[in-house]
């Protein structure tokens, strides 16, 4: 049966995003453009635009929330909660077979174990998809609680994902 | 709400065709055909609700079945408004022949081109009414239409049971000549698990084929994986990228009725006239225009939160529409596609940027590519005409 799912919390990818050279028009072009070879040329460039956008009006820098506005709208959702989380803590994460891995989160409170990570950039490298597994088995069992998050392009999106990752954790009485 | 000036309009020509695709959306197939008059005043009318100049697109049916009155159309919108109003097409491709093709080089009209990939995969569903295959019909003139324009895009579709043939069908369109090939899911056919995941490994396939094929320097253009680099790399879609239906995109029906897009308008007639927001003659119907307008805007109640919201296709309202009867609830076979689809894209992509693949880096990151891209076509199609003389 066919079913629709939100996704939390995907693998991010590691190709960059929004990073565009600076486009200067070689004088060449502008000589070309200039020239009654302008038309012709737009013309047949306008051909691949139907529906595929290749030549569709110039790209523009994401909206993708960056780290800084991303911990703001979380730290604001905790301490909305009563939870005041400290920022940039190390914090040990254990896995099944004990094996420990440090890592430093965004935000966290020592004395509820609730803490969060906005994974942005190269925190791709340390948060990877089978250490955020062990993450999430560790919040669903006895802690701490963690939510690894991101990448969010809206702080509405942002804010719907850590209010229902504290209501579960209140529902289920953790905090 | 703030309504913007039409930008692309479909013309159904006729709600006639000579195919009878299994997934066709049209509605029933009728001799019934727009009218001269209907189409001047359709013309006047785009004219006089854009701003500056707008693009139309001759639809159907086949619109070819009506060669003469886009003839007089073009003509028609020349003489009164020049190059304002541009022309393009949706075609079957089995009528296309060198007049047409002179036509369409004399009035810059560029068309796309209906064909769904190998023989096998393209005759179980595209048919004449005689039950008989179209696919040789077309290939006949592919070089001809490849001639006239390079970047001719071919339109693709999938269905369930052409699922298994999908790998094959692209690698066969890039290898006729194709550099543009625009596939997607006939997402009201009734999708299951077991077909998502032989697709998926047709996906996958793909995925190596296109790897080696930029790695070796070979530009191609993928729907299904560039659009949704496309949404990581430069930008997510917001409201209106991909749909902008009743707003800057509409359609005109053979009566002269405006519907929100071609998917809407079927038999223009019975319940189907309920989607109409308007006519050429009277004008829009501005408040139901609003209403759909809104509708297709609305965050989508069943993906707020999820993380691949503004990279997925969830923002197309014609297809929820068709599939749910709603332009806000989305069809799980949407869902489902994505999250199957997205991660084999991704990994596609971690790999050729990791690999310094330069084509892939110029053609997602570098926003001068289009137009380099083609001065590079023509220095390599005018070498290679100077070596055959």
């Amino acid at each position: 049966m066919l079913r629709i799912k939100r996704i939390g919390l995907y693998s991010v990818p590691r190709y960059p995003r929004g990073i565009f050279a600076p486009w200067r028009e070689p004088a060449a072009l502008t000589l070309i453009k200039k020239g009654a070879a302008s038309a012709a040329l737009l013309a047949i460039l306008e051909s691949c635009d139907d529906g595929v956008g290749v030549t569709g009006p110039p790209p523009v820098p994401p909206d993708l929330l960056t780290e800084n506005e991303a911990r703001a709208v979380i730290t604001n959702v905790f301490t909305n909660n009563g939870i005041q989380p400290a920022p940039d803590v190390i914090v040990s994460i254990i896995g099944s077979q004990d094996d420990t891995t440090e890592v430093t989160l965004d935000g966290y409170n020592g004395s509820l174990s609730v803490g969060y990570e906005y994974v942005a950039g190269e925190d791709a490298d340390t948060f990877t998809t089978a250490l955020i597994a062990t993450i999430d088995a560790n919040t669903a069992g006895s802690g701490p609680y963690i939510k690894a998050t991101g990448p969010a392009y809206s702080s509405s999106q942002l804010e719907y994902l850590m209010r229902a990752f504290i209501d579960t954790l209140k529902a289920q009485g953790k905090i | 709400m703030k309504l913007s000036q039409v930008k692309y309009a479909a013309l159904s020509l006729t709600h006639n065709c000579n195919l009878r695709c299994t997934y066709c959306y049209a509605g029933e197939k009728l001799d019934r055909r727009m009218s001269l008059d209907t189409a001047r005043r359709a013309v006047d009318f785009l004219a006089d609700n854009s701003n500056g100049s707008c693009a139309i697109t001759f639809f159907g049916g086949e619109p070819l079945l009506e060669f003469p009155l886009i003839r007089e159309i073009v003509r028609y919108s020349r003489e009164r408004y020049g190059r304002r109003v541009q022309f393009r097409m949706s075609t079957n491709g089995t009528l296309v022949d060198k007049e047409l093709l002179e036509f369409c080089r004399d009035n810059e009209m560029f068309f796309v081109l209906s064909i769904d990939g190998s023989q096998a995969q393209h005759d179980s569903v595209r048919r004449f009414a005689n039950g008989r295959g179209s696919y040789q019909r077309i290939t006949a003139r592919i070089s001809d239409i490849l001639e006239f324009n390079p970047y001719t895009i071919a339109v693709s579709v999938i269905v369930p049971e052409t699922a298994p043939f999908v790998a094959e069908g692209a690698r066969h369109l890039f290898d006729i000549g194709f550099r543009y090939v625009l596939q997607t899911l006939d997402y009201s056919a009734p999708w299951r698990n077991e077909d998502l995941r032989v697709l998926k490994k047709q996906y996958l396939r793909l995925s190596r084929f296109y790897f080696e094929s930029l790695s070796k320097g070979r530009k191609l253009y993928y729907s299904p994986f560039d659009e949704r680099i496309k949404t990581w790399a430069q930008k997510p879609y917001g409201n209106g990228d991909l749909c902008d239906l009743a707003n800057t995109q509409i359609a005109i029906a053979a009566s002269g009725r405006i519907y929100p897009c071609v998917q809407f308008v079927g038999s223009d007639e019975a319940s189907y006239l309920d989607n109409s927001i308007g006519d050429v003659f009277t004008g829009f119907d501005e408040s139901r225009r609003a209403w759909f307008v809104a509708e297709n805007y609305r965050d989508k109640d069943s993906c707020a939160g999820c993380a691949l919201a503004g990279r997925c296709a969830t923002y197309c309202g014609c297809v929820n529409w068709r599939a749910t009867g709603s332009l806000s609830a989305v069809p799980p076979i949407i869902c489902e596609h994505e999250r199957m689809l997205m991660p084999i894209v991704d990994k596609l992509a971690n790999k050729l940027w990791k690999r310094n693949v330069a084509l892939f880096e110029r053609k997602f990151y570098d926003k001068a590519f289009p137009l380099s891209s083609y001065i590079e076509d023509c220095m390599i199609r005018r070498r290679s005409a100077d070596a055959a003389d």
